[in-house]
């Protein structure tokens, strides 16, 4: 496909009456057509490569390739255009929410599909969240992995504490450390004990975090020296 | 009350040392323009110096120059704020801790929740800087209260649509006298949250309960008890709304001249 297209205000309602409906009895039919029908979208850019399915292994992929077509789409303002944003996700709503065993399709919440522009709100989109930490460390992506690194259906914890807060999540110092510390490159995925609640937990971050800041510049610390900061219960991270 | 250490000595920089003010720039993004003054605070010269702005979860900072270097006045493009309203800001002196075995940067000294300069609202009867009003993306609301205990205070968002005319949309008679008094309650019982009753505090919650105080009524702040609060949130609310005419605000409104 080589049209990008944004839903309009109206392809908007229509996205989010058809998510809305999925927690029915009477779930609607997800309808492609509309991606390109002009009274719910319009041109954004043209000669654009966009994939017709998301088939990507993870968040990292995904953001990886959304990084290059919205380069390459040359809009004036990418992060803030939510008509971008959830027209891609209506796009590859079929393969990325296909119906389940029980006939049924697990959306979850709207701000997975129709883009807030909330900061602390805007990391929840399935397509923008990804993109925007990968935006957010444009100049060494891999340095983000350790936020990247779920399937593009899965945000997780460490997303859920870390990304909502634009100072943590565009922290090369915090992000880098995560990813040396607390991401397995060999399984590519999270360390055991990080998503959950415990100490060394990402939830326990969280709260270190905040007390470090009022010592320390956080932001211009660097991984090293932040996991230094760390208490001993993420020692098993070394 | 939380006790609160600082064991690394760090400086508490008083609001008139750093003076900021914000423009709006058409088609771009918003200016601020920072006086800083630390001759007072005996910081090291080769100190580094950074201008955080934020609003919310949205975040950007700048390095200014050092402690020793800083110029009379600073420049900062806001590009991550599309509007000034709302943005406070927050200085930072960083150094090298001298006794410490950690090699991560020390925060030396800090002046936190700056608020911008900027004129009196002479049409409102809350100042700007007590309740800035951002647009935002409200999905489906047209207003919403939004009270950061911890932080910065009440910000009165109002949805995105109404953006270009938000100010003025706030002072018609109808949301003024339908909306404002509730909102002023909110942030009211807010302020009073787990027992605050400080007067003089920098905080937002000080400056809100001064300002309750200056009404006609009351010179005291209530009691802990729940039932005390209640009553003189009311009777706080009731005065507010005595004295910016909401009766009347909202009968011409009614019969169409508002």
């Amino acid at each position: 496909m080589t049209e990008l297209y944004r839903l309009t205000d109206e392809g908007i309602i229509r996205f989010q009456e058809f998510i809305d409906s999925q927690s029915t009895t009477e779930p609607e039919s997800f309808d492609l057509e509309v991606a390109t029908d002009p009274r719910y979208s319009e041109i954004a850019s043209e000669d654009c490569d966009i994939p017709e399915t998301c088939s990507f292994n993870n968040r990292f992929e995904a953001a990886s390739v959304l990084s290059e077509l919205i380069r390459n789409a040359r809009l004036p303002d990418a992060a803030h255009d939510r008509g971008v944003w959830c027209w891609l996700s209506w796009l590859w709503f079929e393969s990325i929410c296909p119906i389940g065993g029980d006939g049924k399709r697990k959306t979850g919440e709207p701000a997975r599909w129709i883009l807030n522009l909330d900061y602390n709100r805007y990391y929840r989109h399935i397509l923008a969240g990804p993109w925007w930490i990968y935006d957010a460390h444009r100049d060494d992506p891999d340095r983000a992995l350790a936020l990247l690194c779920t399937p593009v259906t899965t945000l997780g914890e460490l997303n859920a504490q870390i990304a909502g807060r634009q100072e943590l999540v565009s922290n090369s110092g915090l992000v880098g450390m995560l990813t040396k510390h607390f991401y397995d490159s060999v399984t590519g995925k999270l360390r055991r004990g990080i998503s959950g609640k415990g100490r060394g937990s990402a939830r326990r971050l969280a709260t270190v975090i905040n007390q470090l800041d009022m010592i320390w510049d956080l932001y211009s610390t660097s991984p090293d020296e932040f996991f230094e900061l760390l208490p001993s219960e993420f020692d098993r991270y070394k | 009350m939380l006790k609160r250490f600082n064991y690394t000595k760090r400086i508490k920089i008083r609001q008139e040392s750093v003076e900021i003010a914000v423009r709006e720039v058409s088609g771009g993004s918003p200016i601020a323009t920072a006086r800083v003054r630390l001759d007072e605070y005996k910081l090291p010269s080769d100190a580094e110096v950074f201008l955080e702005a934020y609003r919310k979860a949205s975040y950007m900072r700048k390095k200014i120059g050092t402690v020793g270097s800083l110029k009379d006045q600073h420049d900062c493009i806001l590009g991550e704020f599309d509007t000034p309203e709302g943005v406070g800001f927050r200085l930072k002196v960083v150094g090298k801790s001298e006794d410490s075995a950690k090699d991560a940067p020390l925060l030396l000294a800090v002046a936190d929740r700056i608020k911008p300069n900027e004129g009196e609202n002479e049409d409102s009867s809350i100042d700007k800087k007590l309740l800035p009003i951002v647009s935002a993306d409200l999905d489906g609301e047209i207003w919403r209260v939004d009270v950061d205990e911890n932080n910065d205070g009440p910000v009165l968002f109002i949805d995105k649509t109404f953006h270009e005319e938000r100010s003025d949309f706030v002072r018609t008679g109808w949301f003024f006298s339908l909306v404002i008094p509730t909102v002023f309650r909110e942030v009211l019982k807010a302020s009073l949250k787990d027992n605050y009753r400080e007067l003089y505090d920098e905080d937002w919650k000080s400056k809100w309960l001064q300002y309750s105080l200056m009404l006609p009524g009351e010179d005291k702040l209530p009691e802990n008890d729940d039932q005390e609060v209640e009553e003189w949130v009311n009777v706080r609310v009731e005065a507010f709304c005595k004295k910016y005419k909401m009766h009347e605000r909202f009968k011409a409104n009614l019969k169409g001249r508002g």
